[in-house]
């Protein structure tokens, strides 16, 4: 069972890496692409499903914060019902995401944004070395160089600071770390296709 | 020129010397002079031994009592019965006179072991004490007064090792060896051994067995009562010994007028043996006991022999000289052999009780008494009035072991057999023993034998109170599992707990649970100096260590909590800051705060260049895959540029979303701040809904659309609707616009649908947290435009020339940075100052 598992991995792999160069391979590329899409689509079931499980386990065992369970477990049938009868398009839906989920998820960006400047505050008392001082001063440049006077712009830090920063420091650095991200990629590819690693079990 | 023999070696020395040039022993003995030897026809003093009754033990007085009682009652058959009958035990010693009296009133008591050593009936002995008791012969009283004051080896028998004389530094080895007080039975029983005897020639190992345990004996008994002796040594070896002077003490004993001179004659009841043994001796022999007087060299080393072995078993090896060269007939070594080995009764010595005729007169008329006194060493003869019996020593001490071990099983090898606990004898003898004057050989033995004997005591004083201890609270098979005291392991040094157990199987037995051998030191312990020597180094290290020491006794202050007070003010100083001011603006409205201003490379000119490039009434592809947690900057940054795209070109959009929420953001979008461009859903826009399966979903997307979202999110068919007309490809969009917050769902979508988009423009709308990861594909042309954050967003809105959301949050805004920047660059001051003296402290620390 092991073998059939490794062997059907490679083989789905190397189909869908040669359809990139042969268009003969396309048509099974394009199958197993599907297939793949439509796995995806029922892993997100199955999370759902796990999700109603965790928490159904919570409210049944009356463990702490089993309210929260409770209120997320009606939240969640609430949203599925009304969506499926309603519809996505319906003002009721839109209220619903409007309403509850955007000012939610806006407000903890919120709370990290006055947590990053508190951090940024504590940092020298928790690590002053060079390091920090380079990142705090970086980071009151940008912020600087991101803002206006209201006379105006704050001349060299506009016209050139920020955009040296931005176009030499912050790009260098974007290059780097996306090269790094695609020979990691090419390697765990490889990996998965030799059978070196087995993400889908079969160890 | 005078010359003095060596007593030891027998070399020549001159006078004067000390010291033997040969042997180095002493010339001359340290004690004084022996008193002179009873001469011929000199009378010995009559001695009174009933003044030592009083010392002698409990049972020896009951003895001597019942006996003399007995004596005047058999008086009158007494001759009669002894002409037939013999002695038991002619060469017993003195010890067992007492058992022989004793043994006539309490036959049931005596022993089997002691039944066979005499070998006749208690009958027998009956009707020769009184023919003792007629003759009333005292043989052994003929020795000095002071043999009565000793005690003899009856009493060392019988009394316990505390008894000895140790006192009066006579070793415990010499207590056998001491005349018995109740000499006057043994020289009874000796003397109707002497006339009962039928032949003289049989008891010549009879006789010499005596001799070599109790010359003394010999040397008191009177002439009547050695007839039989005198016989036995003269006449059956057939010579007279001449040679015999050199005997020290025994000369003294046998007087010439005493014992007068009488040939045996081979009577019919005289052993084969000893006939054979005469036959084979030969006539220079000397054939009497007093043959190792002949050899005096030979008699003080065995006398210097014995000291030292006090104590040990009768071994062939310790018997003196004079006695080896006594025991070269068999008759004569046999016995002694056999007498002190084992239980096996030699046969001289049961056949001499019943069948042996009084023993001839002893051949002492033949020895030279004055030569004997000239010969005799002056150690000895000076030790001679102290102790006339001393010749005595080494037989009667390596016969009470013999007797211990067969009759006392239990008690140590040393301990006598015959034993009376009550006796309260021991006192009085070391008084009488207190006015002895002892060699310095025998002073220098005395610890030893004191530790010996009072180790040797102490057994029997354990027995004494074990049966003190009421034992019939005991079971007889426990009884029976005591252990014995002989079968415990006798090393004295091993247990110095001499206390004797209070309960259980083992009351009042002590020693019986000796010490292990792990706790007894098995050398001197190595003496190691107290000085201290402590060098520089050593002192450096532990005034080292004790520094260490004393920081890790030292309290570690505790860390002032109150920095977390400051911390939750300072987070709400932040917020409220934040509200106020950028809450404030907001409120207000303000638009104070200048505009960043437009660059012609800026990537927000690409993008709206693009829009300007795309053609009217052309199906876009806009993208929504952004969190709504962004969606206030995503839709504020994305409204200028789609209302610009909206306004110029009226595109066809078809909505796609990556991302689980981004459909109801983009419907919230559409209806939300588009609202005023008219667009309606399925006429100008059509929405795909959710595209699942991430890179793959959207490579596969890119490969074919309308077979991967075939319907609408509605689950209507969209691809035949207005919004999709004439688009089957991906290629088929003419621009396709990602609106993301995350610099990785822009790189999915240029990596895997960048390849397939053919001449469609891709222009991302993000964050300004993902511009800078995107910059790079603008710079490589792999995107063709980027509106990044507010800042471009205001550009857009610039460049449409109508003011928009971004300028209404621009003042925010940049106040916020501003206020931002300053918090941070106050703090990191404030915070620089003890941040630098904490580091400081650290370092010296470390």
């Amino acid at each position: 069972m092991r073998y059939i598992a490794v062997a059907i991995a490679i083989v789905a792999g190397l189909i869908v890496l040669i359809g990139y160069f042969v268009p003969a391979l396309a048509g099974v590329q394009d199958v197993l692409l599907n297939w793949a899409i439509i796995l995806a689509g029922v892993a997100a079931l199955v999370g759902v499903f796990n999700l109603i499980s965790v928490h159904g386990d919570k409210v049944r065992r009356r463990e702490k914060g089993s309210l929260y369970s409770a209120i997320l477990l009606i939240s969640l049938f609430a949203s599925f019902i009304f969506g499926l009868a309603l519809g996505p398009d319906n003002p009721n839906m839109r209220l619903l995401v409007s309403a509850v989920i955007v000012p939610v998820e806006a407000t903890l960006m919120a709370l990290l944004s006055v947590t990053l400047l508190y951090a940024s505050i504590r940092l020298l008392r928790r690590r002053t070395d060079l390091m920090s001082i380079v990142f705090l001063l970086t980071a009151v440049l940008m912020l600087i160089a991101s803002a206006t006077l209201p006379f105006g712009e704050i001349g060299p830090l506009n016209d050139l600071v920020r955009p040296w920063i931005q176009q030499v420091l912050a790009l260098g650095g974007a290059r780097g770390i996306l090269i790094g991200v695609a020979l990691g990629t090419l390697t765990t590819g490889l990996r998965v296709l030799f059978g070196a690693d087995r993400p889908y079990g079969g160890n | 020129m005078d010359t003095v023999k060596c007593p030891v070696c027998g070399q020549t020395n001159p006078a004067n010397a000390e010291v033997c040039q040969n042997c180095k022993s002493r010339l001359e003995p340290l004690t004084g002079p022996l008193n002179a030897p009873l001469q011929a026809g000199q009378i010995p003093t009559k001695k009174v031994t009933s003044e030592l009754e009083p010392i002698l033990p409990q049972w020896l007085r009951e003895a001597r009592e019942k006996a003399r009682q007995s004596a005047s009652e058999e008086e009158a058959n007494s001759s009669l019965i002894a002409a037939n009958n013999t002695p038991t035990v002619p060469s017993t010693p003195d010890l067992l006179a007492g058992l022989a009296s004793q043994g006539n009133d309490e036959e049931d008591e005596v022993p089997d072991w002691l039944t066979s050593l005499t070998g006749s009936a208690p009958a027998k002995k009956k009707k020769n004490e009184p023919e003792a008791e007629d003759t009333q012969v005292k043989w052994v009283e003929l020795g000095g007064h002071e043999d009565f004051e000793e005690p003899s080896p009856g009493i060392g028998a019988t009394q316990t090792p505390s008894e000895t004389p140790v006192q009066n530094t006579t070793p415990s080895w010499m207590a056998p060896q001491e005349p018995a007080p109740e000499k006057d039975e043994l020289a009874d029983w000796l003397s109707r051994a002497g006339h009962s005897s039928a032949s003289s020639s049989d008891q010549t190992p009879a006789s010499s067995q005596p001799t070599e345990s109790h010359p003394p004996a010999f040397s008191d008994s009177k002439p009547e009562d050695e007839d039989w002796l005198r016989n036995l040594e003269s006449k059956p070896f057939g010579s007279t010994p001449d040679s015999g002077p050199q005997l020290p003490n025994q000369p003294t004993a046998f007087d010439p007028q005493s014992h007068p001179t009488t040939t045996p004659s081979p009577a019919s009841g005289e052993p084969d043996w000893l006939n054979k043994l005469q036959a084979q001796q030969p006539a220079s022999e000397p054939p009497s006991p007093l043959a190792p007087a002949e050899q005096p060299s030979s008699q003080t080393d065995w006398f210097g022999a014995v000291a030292p072995q006090q104590s040990e078993s009768a071994i062939p090896t310790e018997i003196p000289d004079w006695l080896k060269t006594f025991g070269q007939t068999p008759a004569a070594s046999e016995p002694s052999a056999s007498f002190g080995s084992s239980s096996d009764l030699p046969d001289w010595l049961k056949a001499a009780a019943p069948q042996t005729s009084p023993p001839p007169a002893s051949s002492s008329p033949d020895v030279d008494k004055a030569s004997v006194s000239s010969e005799t060493p002056d150690w000895l003869s000076s030790l001679k009035p102290a102790e006339p019996e001393s010749s005595s020593i080494p037989p009667a001490a390596s016969k009470a072991p013999a007797f211990e071990a067969q009759e006392m099983p239990q008690s140590s090898a040393s301990t006598p057999a015959f034993t009376d606990n009550n006796s309260t004898a021991g006192a009085n003898v070391d008084a009488l023993f207190a006015s002895m004057q002892a060699p310095d050989w025998l002073i220098d033995s005395a610890p030893k034998d004191a530790d010996q004997s009072s180790n040797e005591t102490n057994p029997l004083s354990a027995a004494q109170k074990g049966e003190a201890i009421a034992p019939a609270e005991l079971p007889s098979w426990v009884q029976a599992m005591r252990p014995v005291e002989s079968a415990l392991p006798s090393s004295p040094t091993a247990s110095g707990d001499s206390s004797a157990e209070a309960g259980g199987p083992l009351a009042g037995l002590q020693n019986v649970l000796p010490a292990g051998l792990g706790f007894q030191p098995t050398s001197k312990p190595k003496a190691y100096s107290i000085k201290l020597n402590a060098t520089n180094e050593h002192q450096t290290q532990a005034a080292l260590l004790e520094q260490i020491l004393a920081a890790e006794t030292a309290p570690i202050p505790m860390k002032v909590p109150s920095v977390v007070m400051s911390q939750r003010i300072l987070r709400w100083a932040i917020t409220a800051l934040m509200f106020l001011l950028v809450g404030g603006i907001l409120f207000v409205g303000t638009q104070i705060f200048a505009l960043p201003a437009r660059a012609p490379s800026d990537q927000t000119e690409m993008a709206i260049s693009v829009v300007n490039k795309i053609p009217a009434d052309a199906p876009v592809l806009v993208v929504f895959d952004y969190e709504p947690s962004l969606s206030g900057e995503m839709q504020v940054v994305a409204e200028p540029y789609l209302n610009r795209l909206l306004l110029l070109k009226h595109p066809r959009l078809t909505i796609l979303s990556s991302s689980p929420t981004g459909s109801a953001l983009a419907e919230n979008f559409m209806t939300g701040s588009l609202a005023g461009r008219g667009y309606q859903r399925g006429e100008q826009y059509i929405d795909l809904g959710y595209l699942p399966g991430g890179l793959a979903g959207v490579y596969d997307f890119a490969q074919n659309p309308s077979a991967v979202m075939p319907l609408g999110a509605d689950g209507s068919q969209v691809w035949q609707t207005v919004p999709l007309k004439g688009v089957t490809r991906f290629s088929d969009f003419a621009a396709i616009i990602l609106l993301t917050d995350s610099a990785e769902a822009g790189r999915v979508w240029i990596e895997q649908a960048g390849p397939l988009r053919g001449n469609a423009s891709l222009v991302i709308v993000s964050s300004s947290q993902a511009g800078p990861m995107l910059m790079p594909y603008v710079a490589s042309g792999q995107i063709n435009g980027l509106v990044n954050g507010l800042n471009d967003a205001s550009k857009v809105e610039q460049a449409n020339g109508q003011p928009g959301s971004a300028r209404l949050y621009w003042d925010a805004y940049s106040v916020g940075l501003l206020l931002a920047a300053a918090m941070i660059i106050l703090g990191g001051l404030w915070n620089l100052v003890p941040g630098l003296r904490a580091r400081r402290a650290e370092k010296e620390e470390s």
